[in-house]
């Protein structure tokens, strides 16, 4: 039984409207990276990539050590987009309605009748921080991963919406850590990026002590609407991907799973590949890349650009590669160079 | 109760085939595995799907889900999830206007008629036997009293391939129950080519909804009543039989490989499925060819391969091969002598 009538949708025309949308987030993009700076030192690379994913409607995995300013960084964001934001500490005693909300009880005075009310947790907000997500139980992050796929929370047995755009910056701690439960492999395919956040430079450094130990005081002025964020989140998909930047981003992520014609880089040190969502991610992330410059097409650039940070933790190196202390940021770099 | 609703072959044909229209609007190729997903749907059986993650699965069981017109509900198993997670608790309840106090029964997320049970080899036995008894039962007993699913009632477990730390991998005796494993594995290119095309573009297929649970019901039914000839029964039992490497009719490559059998149950597995198999390629009566195209999925899973097999890189595939082989060869046996020369074998 294989006949092969797969119909693909007619994708949407543009209009002089959405040319114009696009111009203007060029400005917007050049705005917001103003504003952050007033608060934020060095990071260029996680802001820039923060953003992609932001307009891509993914969620982020932010890689990095205590102190290096994440929160911070995430409020600023979330301040020049004028959007609600909460942030939740994970530990290990954290509980699934601590996160979604929960039915209490409550006592009407006048009638003395009792009845069940929602209370919202904080995940019922527009940006969520889920600081050091590896220190909660395996049940509490399934309830946030769940809610970052869905959209959507179940609490006690209804369905609650969250509001549009919902965007889940977690971070993990990469030091091992007693009592850490990291997320295995199929988890953090649910991440659309991960973000390695390293020390600043010396540079960097200074002035960011500069910044934090004197009187000084920074003001962010929101630059986008939520409705001109909601709009250019749906304009990303019609941005156009010729079939030859397809092909690429398919033989890259093919090429990540051990079969018989994989590069020797693959078969030396992976131990597991890259999935289908892999690919949807990269062309998802470079036409957002393409949106952010103004552009309305995907050039080859754009997916080197997200490339890391959608292959990193997608690709599982082997034994031998951690013996010998290659990391999947080598494997991918190794790989751009075989497969470009 | 009303009257059950009743069903004509050429109206399965006509509905197997808009449910599988409309899922494959949303699912790019993967054509065997959607055939054998709904063969088990209306063959009123359990299904466990394995592969590596990210093949959107949830995408697929949410959209059948949607155009079978049933209500669907995703557990993500995990190492602390409690039996009641799954079951539901009893939470006690007071009335204002007369002080009473009692028990009421909270449903839990099992209270659905197509339950995704994501990555069930992540949590321990004691979960995973709570969601085998409910698979069994189709009911949820708490405090003496008994609580009926919904029906149709098919559970879709999926089980990651990828090894992951304090993984409890499902006994023989639990996968048994499952009418089908259906193995997936990454697309091909041409049809992770078009996944891409139809999932990152700007136009979307919006998958209609084509039948009810009622109507499900009535196909399950009628699946059923197919008729098989004793010849094609005999077939399929011969394909179970020389599986169990003690008996006499062993085949050679089960004698080798395979350290127990399939059981009892899986001949049932492979009439049952092949019957809804038949109906779909709309004819009224089971052939051989149907008991074939169910063959691997409902046999895969109950094969307990021998760890020398593994280590040598055989699999349960060369296995089920040979028994199909020698399964065919034991039906020419009883076809006349001038057939066999017809077809010059």
């Amino acid at each position: 039984m294989s006949e092969t009538g797969f119909e693909i949708p007619a994708e949407e025309p543009w209009t002089d409207q959405d040319l114009e949308k696009i111009g203007h987030l060029k400005e917007a993009n050049a705005s917001i990276l103003q504003q952050i700076r007033k608060a934020v030192v060095g990071q260029d690379t996680v802001v820039r990539l923060t953003l992609i994913s932001l307009f891509s409607k993914g969620h982020c995995l932010l890689m990095g050590v205590p102190g290096l300013g994440k929160t911070l960084l995430v409020r600023t964001l979330a301040s020049g987009l004028s959007l609600k934001f909460a942030r939740v500490q994970f530990t290990p005693d954290l509980m699934p309605s601590d996160i979604t909300g929960t039915e209490v009880i409550q006592e009407d005075k006048a009638t003395g009748e009792r009845h069940f009310n929602f209370l919202p947790g904080p995940i019922f907000t527009n940006i969520l921080l889920a600081d050091e997500i590896n220190r909660t139980p395996p049940k509490t992050q399934a309830a946030l991963l769940e809610a970052m796929q869905e959209i959507q929370v179940t609490v006690g047995g209804d369905r609650r919406e969250l509001e549009a755009p919902f965007f889940v910056l977690a971070t993990q701690n990469p030091i091992e850590q007693e009592g850490t439960y990291p997320l295995p492999e199929a988890q953090l395919d649910r991440f659309m990026f991960q973000i390695n956040v390293g020390y600043p430079t010396e540079d960097e450094e200074r002035k960011i002590l500069a910044m934090t130990t004197s009187g000084y005081q920074h003001e962010i002025e929101p630059v986008l609407a939520q409705e001109e964020i909601l709009s250019l989140q749906n304009l990303v998909r019609k941005v156009t991907i010729s079939e030859d930047v397809v092909s690429f981003i398919l033989r890259l992520v093919r090429s990540t799973r051990s079969t018989a014609d994989a590069p020797d880089v693959i078969k030396k040190w992976v131990n597991w590949g890259a999935s289908p969502r892999a690919s949807q991610n990269l062309v998802i992330g470079s036409k957002a890349v393409a949106i952010l410059d103004g552009r309305n097409e995907v050039a080859m650039d754009d997916v080197i650009e997200v490339a890391h940070a959608v292959l990193g933790h997608r690709i599982i190196p082997n034994f031998a590669a951690e013996a010998e202390g290659v990391t999947s940021e080598v494997i991918v770099d190794e790989l751009l160079r075989v497969v470009a | 109760m009303s009257e059950a609703k009743e069903i004509d072959p050429a109206e399965f044909y006509e509905t197997f085939h808009a449910v599988r229209r409309e899922v494959r609007k949303v699912v790019a190729g993967q054509e065997g595995v959607v055939e054998h997903l709904l063969a088990s749907v209306f063959a009123d059986g359990h299904v466990l799907l394995k592969g590596p993650p990210g093949l959107g699965r949830t995408l697929m069981v949410r959209t059948l889900a949607h155009v079978l017109g049933l209500e669907f509900r995703r557990i993500q198993f995990s190492p602390d999830l409690l039996p009641t997670d799954i079951l539901g608790a009893e939470v006690l309840e007071s009335n204002v206007s007369t002080g009473e106090r009692k028990f009421r029964f909270f449903k839990g997320p099992v209270f659905a008629n197509l339950i995704l049970a994501d990555e069930v080899n992540r949590s321990p036995t004691r979960t995973q036997a709570a969601l085998l008894e409910v698979m069994q039962e189709r009911q949820v007993t708490s405090v003496g009293h008994t609580y009926f699913l919904p029906k149709p009632f098919i559970l879709i477990a999926t089980q990651n391939t990828l090894e992951t730390e304090g993984v409890w991998t499902l006994s023989e005796a639990q996968t048994d129950r499952f009418l089908m494993m259906i193995e997936q594995d990454y697309p091909q290119e041409d049809e992770e080519r078009r996944m891409l095309r139809l999932t990152t573009g700007s136009g979307r297929l919006m998958p209609e909804c084509v039948t009810d649970a009622e109507t499900i019901q009535a196909m399950q039914r009628l699946a059923r009543e197919v008729p098989v000839v004793p010849s094609v029964k005999d077939f399929a039992l011969s394909i179970v039989r020389s599986s169990r490497p003690g008996e006499s009719e062993a085949v050679e490559a089960s004698r080798h490989d395979v350290r127990l059998g399939a059981s009892p149950r899986a001949a049932q597995a492979l009439l049952l499925s092949a019957k809804v198999l038949a109906l779909a390629r709309g004819r009224r009566h089971v052939t051989r060819q149907d008991v074939i195209g169910v063959t691997k999925p409902v046999m895969a899973h109950r094969l307990l391969m021998d760890v020398r097999a593994h280590a040598e890189g055989r699999g349960h595939q060369q296995v089920i091969d040979a028994l199909i082989q020698q399964a065919k060869q034991k039906s020419l046996a009883e076809t006349s002598k001038w057939t066999r020369e017809l077809l010059k074998i």
